[in-house]
């Protein structure tokens, strides 16, 4: 199984949020349009899914601050807990298409079926990446699919199509010995869930 | 909205995903990829044949015919736009992979740029990069709230009342309000028969786009054919018009025509970041804005991965400078400081490249394989005049009495090489720093002058000072201060200082782009690989084929503008309003893009004329235009000082709430233009088109065989577009809707001419002239890609120059390749028209003031603040995008941590700004932040809109749909600076005419 995985180069990433929103118009993650729906209704949080997100981390004191702009979304764990978590999906056969989270036999994307979800939200807890997304409309959880509709047609995620400073990179054969390499401070423990995700600082 | 029942794709329960699922316009399931079957194991349980992943799916995997290429307006970059439109839908918006903005190299720095001669059938598969803000451009053309129909107010001004009419009631109403203001007959009668100075009636009509890339349109209506001087008010001086000017006068040709002593050669230069190792940038922001943003941003991350290294100076730590590999936090206003205690290092220690300064003339410089030379080694005089004031210019050979009419001309420049006067064509080098008196021939009087080469005017001025004061006023320590300065001078041409809006939008920001763009001259970086371009430029669109400006009947314009711009304050050029020092309002003889800022304001004045009619277009004025919004409510309120306003707008904004009539122009996406390449190496020519829509009632994006014109424009058809809400128009239709209803020349039947002024064509809608762009384009380009078309410019978006064509040798291939001026003649020559003294023509550090020369001095309100743009937003326009506004549903007041402390403030506050221009002030919620120097506050653009839908309009009696959040944070032009002598208008740099944004003194209390 040539396992799919991310390569994030750290120094590279501009934090525009371009990821975020390329993917999705691609995968017509809600807000679809205006008017602009919020959290339980008060005009705080907007209430949306996105599948990547970019984490904007201070750090330092003034007149040495920093900020890593760290792109963030699933990571296609080799083990992943979310699949772990959920009720209707069975752990010991995690490459079953009648769970409702299973992970794909020959490239690894792990990947949730709205038809089996029941939204009982255990993932979202089990999840450390935060990949998992409550959908308020349909009451489901969804998250990032690696596009696998443009991988099969032979193009890349829209988020990596996208990306301005050329940080966001598939990996087409990750290596499960580099999971979470160089990872910036705050990243999980990598050895809880194997994720497919690799570094670059420089 | 006007009609709730109109379902469509427009209610907003019927979004263009449910419009793209339950539409009978698809086809057949085929148009909807089903995933996870392809590579299905065979003996795998079988699955429905799409797996729902999402409340929606994914975007339909695209074919050829789904692109469709063409520029995106969403920020000024005017990046390539790869639209991917299905069954009529625009789904996903990308980079145009032809297009230099969206790519370039990939990480190796192989070239990863299409070559121009690629068949876009199978470029389909490519994809440019492409901002968030780009991929947003979706929601602008699928805004639920925008304009439907034309409107009229109903009520007073802004009193939010609308009725829907036709377009021709529209065009017929509002050219009989105009010719009821300006009638025919005495259009061409002089405002004042006692002042022709001010010139006709005619110009007491405007045309103020805010931004618009389609000049030629309307300059072809209002300044050739209805014959206006105020044809073009548009928003440059509050965008960077400082910068454009202080890099004209260093590029100033005294024969060119921006006013009557010249005009400069560029208004822009910008960095080779891919071919450079050392860059300083002064406020200028390319990871989040500057432009292109996409290239910029891209270019420099590529720099680092090449081992280049780049300096961010601004108060602000912002995105450039969280990548950056030093931080120099400054205090506002003073990056001349800081630019000339670096020169003053560089000159102490004759770092500077002597060879290249010495050259008198291009012969030297092509002779030391310079593509520029510089003024360095010209003398300058210092003069008395009638007056009995002093001041510089340069001096010429025939005064020096050198002049022989052969090698040395009576106008030519003086040098003083090896001890003798020279014409500077006459000799290959001047001496370097020269001072001495001479005899000069001054209007036949014998005048012993005191004359110093230009390049000593320029070391005693960053000299004047110490390197510890150019420190201690700027903040930035002495150490840093020599550090930039010796790592400066270690790249040779590879080393550049750039600005953007930092440094600019300051009362001094002329002369801060003066001081900082000429440490690029110290080590003559100009047209290098690695250095400062000016821009490769584009083909010609304007003429060739069809000339886009010449019109039958053309009535000339002439007389004073309304904003007093490129016109001298003297007797001879302002006649009768010329009335001495100061003057009543300041005159802006080198604000060669106008003065928006003073538009409104002078029109409450009425000087130096009242108005009768304003058509605006993007135009924001009373909400990005500090301090404007009181003016602009008492101005307009009033209809004797502007009878007349209308709004072309896809939108109720800040300026269409006052408007009498609203005009529902298409979004960037439904319309023709060339806009134009920013200032990149390579040479490209953009050609918008609209990507949805329908053209002669066939829809774009369906394809021929089911009744639309697929991806391509058939170029022989009429071509009648309509955009994709029906009962909008392109502005290129309104401009000729509008001067049809006035009668005027330069529109319909033969109307088009060749650049000899015979008849080629009709001019009856906007393909007609989207159709002679494109044959100027082909015509312009022939010899370059012989056969070229306008069907292949339409099918890749454009003309653009190949990878790798760049670069020849060490070089750019795209030069500039012309005199860099140290000493600015035009302004040293010229008084300004409140203090009355001559302008210091040398880069200098001079503080911020009151435009009567007075310090700032806000006692009570002990805090700067300062605001920028985030990446998240484009100027005025983009609270309309929902995925533009999830990372930052409300900006926030920032405060560094040190001052947060010292006020007890704590992010999430509810506090108040205010400032001695609006005691009142303006609130919002505090983010305490270590991303700012302390003494400094920080307030983004973009947000705090009161219109744009923020609020519900009334239109037929309804009130039309709204998002409040649209309005959310706040904007802090409410409160920026006024000027003491004029309090009607805010602080702004007298000679370019930069409004300033961050010359205020706040104060901030919690509320």
């Amino acid at each position: 199984m040539a396992q799919l995985g991310w390569l994030i180069d750290l120094d590279k990433c501009t934090g525009c949020d371009t990821c975020m929103v390329s993917c999705k118009s691609e995968n017509n993650t809600r807000p679809l349009g205006s008017p602009m729906p919020f959290k339980n209704g008060m005009g705080v949080i907007p209430d949306h899914v996105s599948y990547r997100w970019v984490v904007k981390r201070e750090a330092g004191v003034y007149p040495n601050p920093s900020v890593t702009f760290v792109t963030s979304s699933c990571n296609h764990c080799e083990s992943p807990a979310c699949l772990a978590s959920c009720p209707v999906s069975n752990v010991n056969d995690p490459s079953n298409p009648a769970n409702a989270i299973f992970k794909r036999e020959e490239d690894g994307v792990v990947l949730i079926n709205q038809d089996v979800c029941i939204g009982c939200k255990n993932c979202i807890q089990a999840c450390p990446y935060g990949a998992p997304q409550f959908n308020s409309i349909t009451e489901k959880v969804e998250k990032c699919t690696f596009c696998m509709h443009r991988l099969e047609a032979g193009l890349q995620p829209a988020c990596v199509t996208a990306c301005v400073g050329n940080a966001l990179h598939v990996v087409e054969n990750f290596n499960a010995s580099e999971s979470g390499m160089n990872a910036p401070e705050g990243f999980a423990d990598p050895s809880l869930t194997i994720p497919s995700v690799k570094f670059s600082t420089s | 909205m006007a009609n709730e029942k109109k379902l469509g794709w427009l209610n907003p329960s019927m979004n263009r995903r449910t419009f793209l699922k339950v539409s009978g316009a698809l086809a057949s399931a085929a148009a909807i990829i089903p995933v996870f079957t392809k590579t299905r194991p065979a003996n795998a349980a079988p699955v429905t044949a799409m797996l729902n992943t999402g409340e929606n799916q994914p975007d339909p995997v695209e074919s050829a015919e789904d692109i469709i290429y063409s520029v995106c307006q969403m920020c000024h970059s005017r990046c390539g736009v790869r639209a991917k439109v299905i069954d009529g839908v625009l789904v996903k918006i990308d980079g145009n992979p032809y297009h230099p903005n969206n790519r370039d190299v990939d990480e190796n720095n192989d070239p990863d740029r299409l070559p121009y001669s690629m068949d876009p059938t199978g470029a389909y598969t490519e994809i440019g990069r492409m901002c968030l803000k780009g991929q947003s451009g979706i929601q602008t053309v699928y805004d639920p709230y925008r304009v439907q129909h034309p409107l009229k107010r109903m009520g007073p001004r802004n009193s939010g009342q609308w009725k829907t009419i036709s377009w021709d009631q529209a065009f017929s109403e509002i050219a009989a309000k105009i010719n009821q203001l300006i009638p025919p007959a005495e259009r061409d009668q002089l405002i004042d028969p006692t002042r022709p100075e001010l010139g006709k009636k005619k110009n007491q009509l405007g045309f103020a786009p805010g931004r618009s890339v389609e000049k030629e349109m309307s300059e072809r209506i209002w300044k050739h054919a209805w014959g206006t001087a105020n044809y073009g008010l548009s928003h440059t001086s509050i965008c960077e018009v400082s910068r454009h000017v202080g890099n004209e006068l260093i590029t100033w040709n005294p024969n060119g025509s921006k006013n009557s002593l010249g005009a400069g050669r560029t208004e822009g230069w910008q960095t080779d970041i891919l071919g450079s190792e050392y860059i300083i940038f002064f406020g200028a922001n390319p990871l989040e804005a500057d432009f292109p943003m996409v290239g910029l941003a891209r270019n420099l991350m590529q720099f680092k991965r090449n081992g280049g290294k780049y300096v961010s100076v601004d108060p602000r730590f912002n995105n450039t400078a969280a990548q950056a590999h030093q931080w120099v936090p400054i205090s506002p206003g003073t990056d001349a400081a800081l630019a000339m205690g670096i020169m003053n290092w560089i000159i102490e220690h004759g770092a500077y490249d002597m060879t290249y300064l010495v050259n008198a003339n291009k012969a030297a410089a092509d002779a030391d394989g310079e593509p520029t030379w510089t003024d360095s080694t010209y003398l300058v005089g210092t003069f008395t005049d009638s007056e009995g004031k002093t001041f510089q210019r340069y001096i010429t050979a025939k005064e020096a009495g050198i002049a022989d009419g052969t090698t040395v001309l009576d106008d030519d420049y003086v040098v003083n090489a090896g001890g003798t006067l020279a014409g500077y064509n006459a000799v290959p080098h001047g001496n370097l720093e020269v001072m001495q008196t001479v005899e000069l021939d001054v209007d036949g009087t014998a005048t012993m002058v005191d004359v110093k080469s230009s390049f000593l005017l320029l070391k005693e001025s960053a000299l004047s000072m110490t390197r510890n004061d150019y420190a201690n006023i700027s903040e930035v320590p002495l150490t840093t201060l020599e550090g930039l300065a010796s790592e400066f001078v270690s790249h040779g041409k590879k080393a550049v200082a750039m600005t953007y809006r930092g440094p600019i939008k300051h009362t001094n920001g002329l002369h801060a782009q003066l001081a900082i763009q000429h440490l690029n001259t110290l080590v003559g970086n100009y047209d290098w690989k690695g250095g400062c371009t000016a821009g490769g430029g584009g083909w010609n669109h304007k003429s060739g084929v069809v000339n886009l400006g010449k019109v039958a009947g053309d009535p000339g314009h002439e007389g004073i503008r309304i904003d007093r711009a490129k016109t001298f304050y003297n007797a001879a050029e302002a006649g009768s309003l010329f009335t001495g020092y100061p003057a009543k309002r300041p005159w802006f003889p080198f604000g060669t893009h106008g003065n928006y800022q003073e538009v409104i304001p002078s029109m409450q004045d009425g000087y130096p004329y009242g108005m009768k009619a304003l058509i605006t277009f993007w135009n924001a004025w009373p909400y990005s235009t500090p301090s404007l919004r009181k003016v602009w409510e008492d101005t307009v309120a009033d209809e004797n000082k502007l009878p007349l306003l209308v709004t072309i707008s896809p939108v109720i904004g800040e300026v269409a709430a006052w408007a009498d009539y609203v005009l529902p122009d298409s979004v960037y996406l439904e319309k023709f233009s060339v806009p134009g390449v920013p200032w990149r190496v390579n040479k490209g020519s953009s050609f918008q088109r609209p990507v949805v829509g329908s053209f002669d009632g066939k829809p774009i994006g369906v394809s021929p065989i089911n009744g639309g014109v697929g991806n391509s424009i058939p170029v022989n058809a009429t071509n009648n577009y309509t955009p994709a809400l029906p009962d909008t128009k392109a502005v290129l239709d309104i401009h000729i809707g509008l001067a049809k209803a006035l009668g005027l020349p330069g529109v319909g039947d033969n109307a088009l001419l060749d650049d000899a002024g015979s008849p080629v064509g009709n001019l009856h809608n906007g393909w007609d002239w989207a159709k002679s762009m494109l044959q100027n384009l082909a015509s312009s380009a022939q010899s370059k890609y012989p056969g070229l078309t306008a069907e292949e410019i339409l099918s890749k978006g454009g003309v653009f120059d190949n990878p790798t064509e760049e670069y020849t040798g060490p070089y750019l291939s795209y030069q500039y390749a012309n005199i860099i001026r140290t000493f600015i003649d035009p302004i040293a020559k010229t008084r300004d028209s409140i203090t009355g003294e001559y302008y210091n023509g040398t880069p200098h550090y001079a503080p911020v003031s009151h435009s009567d020369g007075s310090p700032i001095n806000d006692s009570g309100f002990p805090i700067k603040m300062i605001t920028y743009k985030t990446v998240h937003h484009g100027q005025a326009r983009t609270t309309v995008n929902p995925w533009l506004m999830l990372s930052i549903p409300e900006n926030p007041i920032e405060i560094s941590a040190i001052d947060a402390d010292n006020m007890n403030i704590e992010t999430g506050d509810e506090v108040r700004v205010s400032s001695a221009s609006n005691t009142t002030g303006i609130t919002g919620k505090a983010l305490v932040t270590q991303r700012l120097k302390p003494g400094v506050i920080a307030i983004s653009h973009h947000y705090g809109h009161w219109e744009q839908h923020a609020r519900a309009h009334v239109v037929n009696g309804q009130p039309a749909g709204h998002d409040p959040s649209r309005g959310e944070g706040l904007q802090p032009t409410q409160i920026m600076r006024t000027d003491k002598l004029n309090p009607n208008v805010s602080l702004q740099e007298p000679i370019g005419g930069s409004c300033s944004f961050f010359d205020t003194w706040i104060k901030v209390e919690k509320v």
